[in-house]
């Protein structure tokens, strides 16, 4: 009989660079060696909700049930924009409050398609970021997590929030950051999302949360030894096996 | 869910709540696509208890819906020239860039996983789904002029190829596959086939939305489609 699968849908966080033979074993490559389980991994690199859930319904249509093992989601951004071409061609776009650097992150302007003018191309990204707000993109992540959950009813998932939700320069003044966080509380989702299966939620430090990049630092606060270097936060070999052990166990205390 | 403009007649929803004895709720709003839709959906499943039917009357595929605490939903048209009466105007450059993103492929997909999604949230509740407006005809004037052939061949094969196409439920989508090409329709097609040049039927020369009488009209097609599902 073959094993069962182990689907895993994400960012880079997820598949690191999106290369065809990943740098490093990667989380879903170490679970599922962990859970005996063969190794789908759908993630790809710079990606954000809209790819993911696109991907959760095509795996619900074009795999059986009974060889789905486990799917694990990573959830990325929620303010990045995912567009699709023909043939799977998956484009991005990622609106900042840019330009400039803000706590020490520098932030450009989106480059959009055909814009080759500088101030046209901040003018939009900063009308994209204001429509892409912070509350629009905490809407429409929570409707993706409950109708992932929705979807999976029947087949043993996880889910786990991978890098930092919004950006938070946005709130410059404490009040708009409340009004944000309210909005999350008080979406009539908040309460249908199954904390069990979501590991770290409700996913926002303030309210008791966390993602993998909180994970991480709480461990290596520095940043030097789970992260690939100091201009690339992604998780190294070693940041990727915490990584699955914390799915691991969530998996165990709810599955076996 | 259909656009609900300050015009002082009964809409499709009312007439058929009347005909069928129900209580109506309209959430329609005018100018909003269909990730609204599919969020008013969401709110309407986790809140109501007493549900006889949900009609969705999904809105034009290219419009991105998005919203904020202060002035609720807006929404974006990047295949109109709207620059206006839309909150962040942008000059048409920068509108075909957004094009480039917002793209036909793109958008067919997005809507088709709508589809999906409503189709699986109301698994349990009675339900009706039909394509309001054209999905895409502003979309291909503004995309297409030149080569409407290639447009159609793009949607058509994005539709049919899609694993989510033979997942709809064709008896719960009137019209479905909606596209004329393919054997489908749209509730403009039923009010273009009754009067093709529609005079009779739309508001004003100026304003294309269904009058009273196209109204009824769109109430009576749902209402027969309801017979047939639930009665």
């Amino acid at each position: 009989m073959s094993r069962k699968k182990l689907i895993a849908i994400g960012c880079s966080f997820t598949r690191y660079r999106g290369q065809g033979i990943d740098d490093i074993p990667v989380w879903p490559t170490l679970l599922s060696e962990k859970l005996d389980m063969e190794c789908v991994n759908l993630g790809r690199a710079g990606m954000g909700n809209e790819y993911i859930s696109a991907k959760l319904i095509d795996t619900i249509l074009s795999e059986k049930k009974e060889d789905i093992g486990l799917v694990v989601l990573m959830w990325s951004g929620w303010q990045r924009m995912d567009f699709e071409d023909t043939n799977d061609n998956w484009v991005k776009l990622r609106p900042s409050p840019g330009p400039g650097t803000r706590n020490g992150i520098l932030y450009k302007p989106e480059a959009f398609l055909n814009i080759q003018n500088y101030k046209t191309m901040i003018m939009l990204n900063n009308i994209m970021l204001k429509c892409n707000n912070a509350h629009n993109a905490t809407m429409k992540s929570l409707r993706h997590f409950l109708i992932a959950q929705k979807l999976l009813e029947d087949i043993p998932y996880l889910m786990v929030q991978g890098i930092g939700p919004v950006y938070l320069d946005e709130f410059i003044e404490r009040k708009s950051k409340h009004i944000w966080l309210q909005s999350f509380l008080n979406s009539k989702i908040f309460d249908e999302i199954d904390e069990k299966k979501f590991i770290g939620w409700p996913i926002l430090k303030p309210i008791g949360g966390y993602t993998i990049n909180n994970m991480l630092d709480k461990i290596d606060p520095e940043q030097k030894e789970l992260r690939m270097s100091d201009k690339d936060t992604h998780p190294n070999a070693e940041g990727h096996k915490i990584i699955s052990q914390e799915i691991y166990n969530a998996y165990e205390k709810i599955y076996t | 869910m259909s656009p609900d403009f300050d015009h002082n007649f009964p809409r499709w929803p009312q007439h058929l709540a009347d005909k069928l004895d129900m209580e109506c709720v309209n959430l329609g709003a005018a100018g909003q696509g269909n990730e609204y839709i599919l969020s008013k959906l969401i709110d309407t499943v986790l809140t109501e208890k007493n549900i006889g039917l949900v009609v969705l009357m999904w809105s034009e595929w290219t419009r991105q819906d998005f919203q904020d605490p202060a002035n609720g939903w807006y929404s974006f048209h990047p295949h109109r020239d709207n620059s206006e009466t839309e909150k962040y105007p942008i000059d048409s450059k920068s509108r075909n860039s957004i094009l480039q993103y917002n793209n036909t492929y793109d958008v067919t997909m997005k809507s088709l996983r709508h589809f999906l999604i409503a189709q699986m949230l109301l698994k349990d509740i009675p339900y009706l789904m039909i394509q309001g407006t054209s999905p895409l005809g502003r979309h291909c004037r503004a995309v297409y002029a030149k080569n409407r052939r290639a447009f159609f061949k793009l949607v058509i094969n994005a539709m049919i190829d899609s694993k989510i196409f033979n997942e709809i439920n064709p008896d719960q989508f009137i019209g479905w596959p909606i596209l004329k090409q393919i054997g489908g329709y749209t509730v403009g097609d039923i009010l273009n086939k009754i009067y093709p040049e529609r005079n009779q039927l739309k508001i004003s020369a100026e304003d294309h939305h269904p009058n009273a009488e196209g109204h009824k009209i769109m109430s009576q097609e749902i209402y027969n489609a309801y017979e047939k599902v639930y009665l």
